[in-house]
């Protein structure tokens, strides 16, 4: 077992709000949340659990205010230093904390992983160890059919022909090893390089479609925007059809994000509503617009809303100045159609040239299902793949094909060096056991690295 | 040791090249030895091609001669012909070979068994064994004498039920001219094995007089003939030549016409053949494109005129096969001396063994060679040898002797066979081995000739040469890095070598990393002349060895850091007690492959067909906690 990484995730399930965790687990733990993590008290390493209060800062820019629970080891859950990190309710600030984890040393978790170290660990007992037994079981068999959902035929067909081309190459150079007496025809050696750099361009192409794979399985993160009262909340709600978020004519009265999760046809949006932002002088709705501008900052699209009963003002203006620096996509919606409409559209298309122009009414539920068809198109042009495309959408996968990549990489150094058949196969081999991991065609020798793979991360 | 009456502790039925090797060892490990072979005359007879040794065959033989058997020495002796195959690669798939004299070889063989001490040789058919318990108890013969003993090895070769075709005609019989072995098939069935049937063939053998050698291409031996054995110091010997032969479209027609009368394409064979060994028949029928097919003229021996037609294997009738072998350059007037044929023969499953080769029905009965439906003589010594080993080992309640695929090719052979079985004549290949990088033929002592000695196969002599040859490796290596010469003093021969010269010094070993670059070509420097002056004999093996460690350190490191992923799984030891069949986590399909095998390790659990991943893991879990000893975990049932 190699455990001398850290490894971190979100351990809250996504689109439930108030608090999340993030949890991390490895013998960095404490060097890693030393970089990123200001408060009160330093951080020390105790053999008693701790918590702190303070901020995750990153470059001394605050992310969140968090809670910090320290299990140093071997008291806590995995048996390592673990940390758990409660922050803000919500995938965008727990998504940004972990992205920061990342960046400072930690590695994402593979599903199970932490589960998996605990075991190896010794932290759990004999029941404890038949239960995850049963659990494998069902979890593969799960995981099997998520598998098969998300490897559906393309994938796992195109890795499976990846890894017969190299099965082929492997058996053109093996057969000059055991049957070098016989008249066969050898392939050349620059029909071998021929073929590695071509099932290496395959495979590169496949991890250039991890972004948009990664959208594709993790969703489009929409943040609705706009100043107070315009009817964000109310059109949360008439997009997820229930009563998510607190409506009332009371400019102001979001304060924290508030987020929810969409399926449009298949594609996941994860939406978030946030306050109105406006200049204002009461310490907890600049808070909220603080949040406000965090969550915008990582979204992927822009919902913002204006109220077409009044005439646009300063306010407006400025949110249009922020959004606009940010250069991210943006949907336009002017709202509360069935009033009487003041709003100046022209001088709106104005500074919205460029992008879509929606008129709903988020309280009598029209042309809602406009925007919702608009979301669609969005999430198709932007990065859903078109029909044969393959896309890759796990790290797992991605480091897979990464590591075969590499290896692939080794025979063809080897080749050049016109080094003998056996040391370009070695490396060829080396592939093939990688992706024959991912779909599960091999047993590799990292079985044990395997055994929780297809875990829920933690618990 | 037992306390009942036995008249010897190990007897081997068979006298072929795993009954050699199974015999030798026990006995000379000291246990009273009996071998049973139906034909004295034919002990250790070469049946099929009269050549040891080629691609992983050869690293075998090394081995087998490492853990101290016979084979190398035999064919050292007994060898017309040697050779270095794939000297244009890398070591690790160097492989000697050598055509043998097939009558020297097994008097040499013979002479070997004879003057054994503490063994017997019996001519007789063992026509059935019988067993007391769950145990065997000893052989009967087919002239009704019942011999009492602790453990019996059967190696007999084809001999089971053995049928021969030639055309339409079939014989029961052994080999060509011998009989087969009957009863002994039908008793182990009844004592609960499974049986198969595979089938063989050889070419047929011709007149060397009435070949015209003009016509055909020669292939000598190697100008510096090397040994098998690491106790020949070297083969000074006349070497005879090979002769090489071509089909022609002509010949594939009139093979085409018998194939109507073929045993093979009528459907009278049953048995399963080799796909790599395929008669001509085959070869024409499956690549029809092919014109020519190779042809080796291989001499028999130093006495005989006989030449084995190596590639033509048949078994057409007899018509068929002179008329087709005159098509063939240089063979226009050939006489055929022994016809080509098919052999058809009992042999069982080798999943039925643990992988000391004991069968895991019966304790103290181990089946070793052809039985095991393997190929070659080289597979078949090398199993003869384990089971001998292993016999007198749990004679003696020692622990057992289990190589695995890292330790070398015997250890990659036997997990082949008791964890995946085989459904044709299985053959090693260079390919099957994983870590193929490191089990050379060149380091079969330093990885195995430690348990020989320990088995007491291995002299006193030999592993002092072998600890004093690690030495000056080691001392050869840190020098290497030491002594770096000046530029001026070496580029010359760097420049000779049409290799870039230096600008600064550079260590030997950095230089040796070179492929053109041996540390004999900077013999005029001082310091390397006192170095391999130093090293006395074994200069030339300690020097092939650093050099080979140099210059390819860094794939041998990564094939080591791969052996180690694989060691941690083999490493994990499921308990024989476990009982698969109440784990209920585990597929139906795993259970009861689990159940057939019994692997040792969760390693060769995860190479048994049909146990997947998930399967493997949950093992791995029950296994980390114990559960799965004695107590059956609680909620699985
Ligand atoms: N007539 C009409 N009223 C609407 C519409 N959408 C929202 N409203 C009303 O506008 C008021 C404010 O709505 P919210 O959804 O709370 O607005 P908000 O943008 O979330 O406001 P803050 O959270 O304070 O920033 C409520 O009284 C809603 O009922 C609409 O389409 N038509
Ligand atoms: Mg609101």
């Amino acid at each position: 077992m190699k455990c001398n990484d850290t490894i971190a995730a979100i351990s809250t399930p996504p689109g439930e709000g108030g608090i999340a965790v993030v949890r991390m687990s490895g013998t960095s733990s404490l060097s890693i949340i030393r970089k990123v993590f200001r408060g009160k008290n330093p951080i020390q390493k105790n053999s008693k659990g701790q918590v702190y209060h303070g901020w995750i800062v990153e470059k001394d820019e605050p992310i969140d205010e968090v809670v910090l629970t320290l299990f140093h080891s071997p008291h806590s859950y995995t048996g390592e230093d673990v940390i758990e990190v409660s922050c803000h309710g919500g995938l965008f600030i727990s998504r940004r904390i972990l992205e920061v984890l990342i960046q400072y040393g930690a590695r994402p978790a593979e599903p199970g992983e932490f589960t998996q170290r605990a075991f190896f660990n010794g932290k759990m007992d004999l029941t404890q160890a038949e239960a995850v037994a049963d659990l494998i079981r069902a979890k593969t068999e799960s995981a099997r059919r998520v598998a098969i959902y998300e490897l559906e035929g393309h994938l796992s067909g195109r890795l499976q022909k990846i890894r017969e081309d190299l099965i082929k190459i492997c058996s053109l150079l093996e057969v000059e090893l055991d049957f070098g007496e016989e008249d066969i025809m050898f392939v050349s050696r620059k029909e071998i390089k021929h073929l590695l750099i071509k099932t290496r361009g395959e495979l590169q192409h496949f991890v250039d479609s991890y972004r948009r794979g990664k959208v594709c399985r993790e969703g489009i993160r929409m943040v609705i925007a706009g100043r107070p009262n315009v009817g964000k909340s109310s059109l949360l709600n008439g997009l997820v059809e229930r009563e998510r978020a607190i409506v009332t004519e009371i400019p102001g009265t979001t304060r924290d994000t508030v987020e929810d999760v969409l399926d449009i046809e298949g594609f996941l949006f994860t939406v978030t509503d946030t306050a109105g932002i406006r200049e204002t002088q009461d310490p907890i709705e600049r808070e909220g617009v603080r949040r406000t501008e965090k969550v915008l900052d990582i979204s992927d699209l822009v919902l913002l809303v204006f109220d077409g009963s009044e005439s646009l003002n300063r306010e407006d203006e400025m949110i249009v100045r922020r959004v606009k620096e940010m250069r991210k996509p943006v949907i336009v919606l002017i709202n509360k159609i069935d009033l009487k409409q003041q709003i100046n559209i022209h001088k709106l298309k104005k500074w919205f040239p460029d992008e879509e122009v929606l008129r709903i009414s988020a309280l009598k539920k029209e042309h809602v299902s406009r925007l919702v068809q608009t979301l669609k198109g969005t999430a198709i042009s932007g990065g859903i793949p078109h029909e044969g495309e393959v896309l890759i959408t796990r790290a797992r996968h991605k480091n897979c094909i990464l590591h075969a990549i590499e290896l692939i990489k080794k025979a063809e150094a080897s080749l050049r060096k016109s080094m003998s058949q056996e040391f370009i196969v070695m490396d060829i081999r080396g592939a093939l056991d990688v992706l024959g991991e991912m779909i599960g065609k091999t047993v590799t020798d990292d079985i044990l690295n395997q055994i929780f793979s297809d875990f829920c991360v933690g618990k | 040791m037992e306390t009942r009456r036995v008249d010897y502790d190990v007897i081997v039925v068979g006298g072929g090249h795993a009954g050699c090797e199974a015999a030798l060892a026990a006995s000379r490990m000291g246990v009273r030895t009996l071998m049973i072979t139906m034909n004295i005359s034919t002990i250790a007879q070469m049946s099929c091609n009269p050549a040891i040794g080629g691609p992983a065959k050869g690293n075998l033989v090394r081995e087998i001669d490492a853990l101290g058997g016979e084979m190398g020495m035999a064919i050292d002796d007994a060898g017309i012909q040697f050779r270095m195959l794939n000297r244009s690669k890398g070591p690790a798939v160097w492989a000697p070979r050598a055509q043998a004299d097939r009558l020297g070889y097994s008097v040499r063989m013979r002479c070997a068994l004879e003057s054994q001490e503490g063994l017997e040789i019996f001519q007789g058919m063992v026509s059935s064994v019988w067993a007391q318990g769950d145990s065997i108890g000893g052989v009967e013969t087919s002239t009704g004498r019942r011999i009492a003993c602790h453990t019996v090895i059967l190696t007999c070769g084809t001999f089971l039920n053995g049928l021969t075709h030639i055309g339409l005609e079939s014989f029961p019989a052994g080999r060509a001219g011998e009989f087969p072995a009957v009863g002994l098939t039908e008793s182990l069935v009844d004592l609960g094995f499974e049986a198969g049937r595979l089938k063989t063939g050889t070419p047929p053998r011709i007149d060397g007089r009435s070949i015209d050698f003009s016509q055909t291409e020669i292939q000598n031996g190697d100008s510096d003939p090397q040994p098998f054995s690491y106790r020949t110091k070297s083969i000074r010997i006349e070497q005879l030549p090979v002769y090489l032969s071509y089909t022609s479209p002509e010949t594939h027609l009139v093979l085409s016409s018998g194939l109507d009368r073929s045993p093979l394409y009528t459907g009278k064979i049953v048995g399963i053949g080799p796909r790599y060994c395929p008669s001509i028949e085959d070869k024409i029928v499956r690549f029809k494109d092919k014109e020519h097919h190779q042809v080796f003229l291989e001499p028999e021996g130093r006495q005989s005129r006989e030449y084995y037609v190596n590639g033509f294997a048949t078994s057409l009738p007899e018509d068929v096969q002179v008329r087709a072998l005159r098509t063939i350059p240089g063979l226009g007037n050939v006489r055929i001396t022994r016809l080509g044929y098919a052999i058809e023969y009992d042999f069982f499953p080798p999943t039925q063994l643990k992988s000391t080769l004991e069968t895991k029905r019966i304790q103290n009965l181990y089946f070793a060679g052809q039985i095991n439906g393997t190929s070659g003589y080289e597979e078949a010594a090398a199993q003869g040898l384990v089971a001998g080993v292993n016999a007198v080992l749990k004679i003696r309640r020692e622990e057992p002797f289990l190589l695995d695929r890292s330790h070398g090719y015997i250890g990659v052979l036997i997990d082949d066979l008791v964890t995946k079985g085989t459904n044709e004549p299985y053959r090693l290949f260079t390919s099957r081995a994983e870590y193929r990088l490191l089990l050379r033929q060149d380091n079969a002592d330093r990885r195995l000739m430690r348990y020989g000695y320990r088995f007491g196969l291995i002299s006193n002599g030999q592993i002092a040469t072998l600890e004093q040859k690690e030495k000056l490796i080691s001392n050869l290596i840190q020098q290497c890095k030491k002594v770096k010469p000046a530029p001026e003093m070496i580029n010359t021969i760097l420049k000779k070598l049409k290799t870039t010269p230096l600008s600064s010094r550079q260590s030997l070993y950095q230089l040796l990393k070179r492929p053109q670059i041996h540390l004999v070509d900077f013999r005029t420097v001082k310091e390397v002349d006192r170095l391999l002056d130093h090293l006395g004999d074994l200069c030339k093996d300690v020097v092939e060895q650093v050099e080979i460690e140099i210059k390819y350190a860094g794939y041998f490191q990564r094939q080591m850091e791969q052996i180690e992923r694989f060691r941690n799984l083999e490493q994990k030891c499921i308990p024989e007690t476990i009982a698969y069949q109440t784990i209920s986590t585990l597929s139906k399909e795993a259970r009861e492959k689990l159940t057939k095998i019994r692997p040792i390790s969760l390693g060769q659990a995860a190479r048994i067909s049909g146990v997947s991943p998930a399967d493997i893991s949950i093992l791995a879990v029950l296994l980390e906690k114990g559960v799965t000893d004695k107590k059956v975990p609680r909620g699985t049932n």
